[in-house]
């Protein structure tokens, strides 16, 4: 018997018994179909992650200062604004940091801005205009904070874009006048969407920028900085720039060991790099669900195949009788119980692309990306799962005995 | 063509022994047409398991064409019943909700033959046997005894040196029954050599020669006089 003789047997046998093949391909069409999804999706999430944290500007190395204690309960990052003037100063001279372009301080707080019978409660961002380079920030309308309103602790404030759309839904918010708390802002400019919905500290659209010596002398009071944002001239730079920042306010600081310090250092690489393996323990973690689903199809297809082998204990027996070799029973089966599990895998396949499709576009909205990995991956499970699934079956099939087969009723 | 010396068949464990043949001795001569009766645990199907090569024999010596088949391997005992053996079942055994063509050339296609050649060789019998235009039905579209007939076509695709049919009327009704004996004595008019395993007094007298078990033993084995349709 070839190959081809094979096959036609197997279709003609599935095809008989349509409904019993559809029902043991369902455990192997919602298995793959989930494992697709779900990759899918995890890795759309993580290339969404990957480009919010790319918006926030390139090559940065962060600065934070230590955490604030009361009591002796620490408080969040950079809430002890412990990072100051001669910080920056010595930062900012190239002789020290020659790796360094750019260096930008920043103090935030949480805040409502009233426009009107309009209110927004946003991120209010005390910054030098180092900010719009560090940050890739491009305006839609008006400028960014500039040189003289830092010199002059100007009452300026440049908006999001969503905030402006708060504040000012149907008019040109520039010129206007916000307050926040007691203290008047003219708004000069409005950002350009960067398209960010990852929400918390990711969202540059829903937040505000005023200079930073305005923020300190009418908002926050001289507090210290809680953020500086240095950018590195190059991605290969990174790691001197990182060593000359450090070395830098460690000498500032007067401390010799890196542990007495009251900053934290942290660089974009490794904030992606932490990111993309919490995603991508996620995805796994996603996967492996969705993999279990498939290992009980596969057990779903055995029990089956098992019922279809003791339901056609006759036909074997004939058909051993007339000139099977066991070899022919043992392919029979296989054959029907991989057949089972490809087209099943493809149908999978084909509702787990859509399944992602949606849920990306519409439910998580992040980019909608088919993995490939989770394609070759799924066709070689669900191949391996027949294989491993089916062998049980078939050798059973192929090891009976033609006369008890007969005479089996 | 065949012969059976000294054979025994035992069940059972040690202490515990069934005897189903009793040194069975018998040869078989090409174009023969034999009929083996006896009561239900007579021993007759257990006989026609090991003529067929389906069993063993406990003990004794099975000698096929020449050949001993103590020698053939198990792998390849299947090989050897399609080439020599034709089956005839009581209950037909035909594959269900197949056509009558597949289930035709089905010891073909097993054979290692192509399908086109199979088909042709298997329409001719059809034909023969009066059921070529069933052809393309499903076995579950046509009446017990055409089933039976395309049970015995499926056994003449194969061109064996004997065909064994195993009570081949025990499921039909009395006309039919005298269809399949009338196809089986044109059968044997044509050279083929047939074994008929049998309970009826009536089918066996239309076999040429018969032989009686009884409790495993071989108690008559007998030219008669062919009771002809």
């Amino acid at each position: 018997m070839n190959f081809k003789d094979f096959l036609f047997t197997a279709i003609h046998s599935l095809t008989i018994n349509i409904g019993r093949t559809v029902l043991s391909a369902l455990g192997i069409i919602i298995g793959i179909a989930s494992v697709i999804a779900l990759i899918s999706v995890g890795q759309g999430a993580q290339s969404k992650i990957t480009q919010n944290i790319q918006n926030l500007g390139s090559n940065l190395i962060i600065v934070t200062s230590g955490n604030a204690k009361v009591g002796n309960v620490k408080q969040g990052i950079g809430t002890a604004g412990t990072l100051n003037q001669n910080d920056l100063t010595a930062l900012e001279s190239r002789s020290n940091t020659p790796d360094v372009v750019a260096v930008s301080p920043v103090i935030s707080k949480q805040g409502q801005l009233i426009y009107k019978s309009q209110n927004a409660v946003t991120l209010i961002e005390g910054v030098t205009p180092a900010a719009q380079v560090v940050n890739d920030i491009t305006m839609s309308k008006g400028s960014f904070i500039t040189e003289p309103d830092i010199k002059d602790n100007l009452p300026v404030i440049v908006l999001g874009p969503t905030v402006a759309s708060e504040l000012f839904p149907n008019s040109n918010p520039l010129g206007k006048i916000v307050t926040i708390g007691n203290t008047s802002f003219t708004v000069i400019g409005v950002t350009q969407a960067k398209g960010s919905s990852g929400g918390g500290s990711f969202n540059q659209d829903n937040q505000v920028a005023v200079p930073i010596t305005t923020a300190q002398a009418e908002l926050f009071g001289n507090i210290g900085y809680s953020t500086i944002i240095v950018q590195a001239q190059s991605a290969q730079a990174m790691n001197n720039a990182t060593a000359e920042v450090e070395n830098t306010l460690m000498r500032v600081q007067g401390i010799t060991n890196i542990n007495q310090a009251n900053f934290n250092i942290t660089n974009q690489t490794q904030i992606l790099t932490t990111l993309n393996s919490i995603t991508g323990t996620f995805t796994l973690l996603l996967g492996g669900i969705a993999g279990i689903s498939l290992i009980v199809g596969g057990i779903g297809i055995m029990n089956i195949m098992l019922v279809s082998v003791t339901e056609r204990t006759r036909e074997i027996g004939l058909r051993k009788a007339i000139g099977a070799k066991n070899s022919d029973i043992l392919y029979q089966f296989l054959i029907e119980a991989i057949l089972i599990t490809v087209i099943g895998g493809f149908i999978g396949l084909t509702i787990g692309i859509f399944m992602d499709y949606l849920i990306a576009t519409y439910i998580i909205k992040v980019p909608f990306i088919i993995s490939s990995i989770a394609i070759i991956l799924s066709i070689t499970v669900s191949i391996t799962i027949g294989l491993a699934f089916g062998i049980f079956p078939a050798y059973k099939a192929s090891r009976l005995s033609p006369i008890e087969a007969l005479r089996y009723e | 063509m065949i012969t059976l010396k000294g054979i025994y068949k035992i069940y059972g464990d040690t202490g515990n022994e069934v005897t189903a043949l009793d040194n069975i001795n018998l040869t078989i001569e090409k174009g023969e047409y034999i009929s083996i009766m006896g009561a239900s645990g007579s021993g007759k199907s257990s006989l026609m398991h090991i003529m067929g090569l389906l069993d063993k024999p406990t003990r004794g010596e099975y000698i096929l064409d020449g050949v001993n088949t103590k020698d053939i391997k198990e792998k390849e005992l299947s090989t050897v019943r399609n080439k020599y053996i034709g089956f005839v079942f009581q209950a037909f055994n035909l594959l269900p909700r197949t056509t009558v063509m597949e289930n035709v050339i089905l010891p073909l296609i097993y054979r290692g033959e192509n399908r086109d050649s199979a088909e042709k060789k298997a329409m001719k019998i059809l034909q023969n046997l009066g059921i070529g235009e069933r052809a393309y039905f499903k076995t579950n579209q046509i009446s017990g005894g055409q089933q039976q007939r395309v049970a015995i076509a499926r056994a003449l695709t194969q061109e064996p040196t004997l065909i064994l049919a195993d009570e081949p009327t025990g499921n039909v009704d009395s006309k039919t029954t005298l269809e399949i004996i009338k196809i089986l004595q044109d059968l044997n008019d044509e050279g083929h050599s047939i074994v008929i395993v049998t309970h009826e007094e009536d089918i066996g007298d239309r076999a040429k020669r018969k032989i009686k078990l009884k409790d495993g033993f071989l108690i008559e084995d007998k030219i008669i006089k062919q009771k002809r349709i």
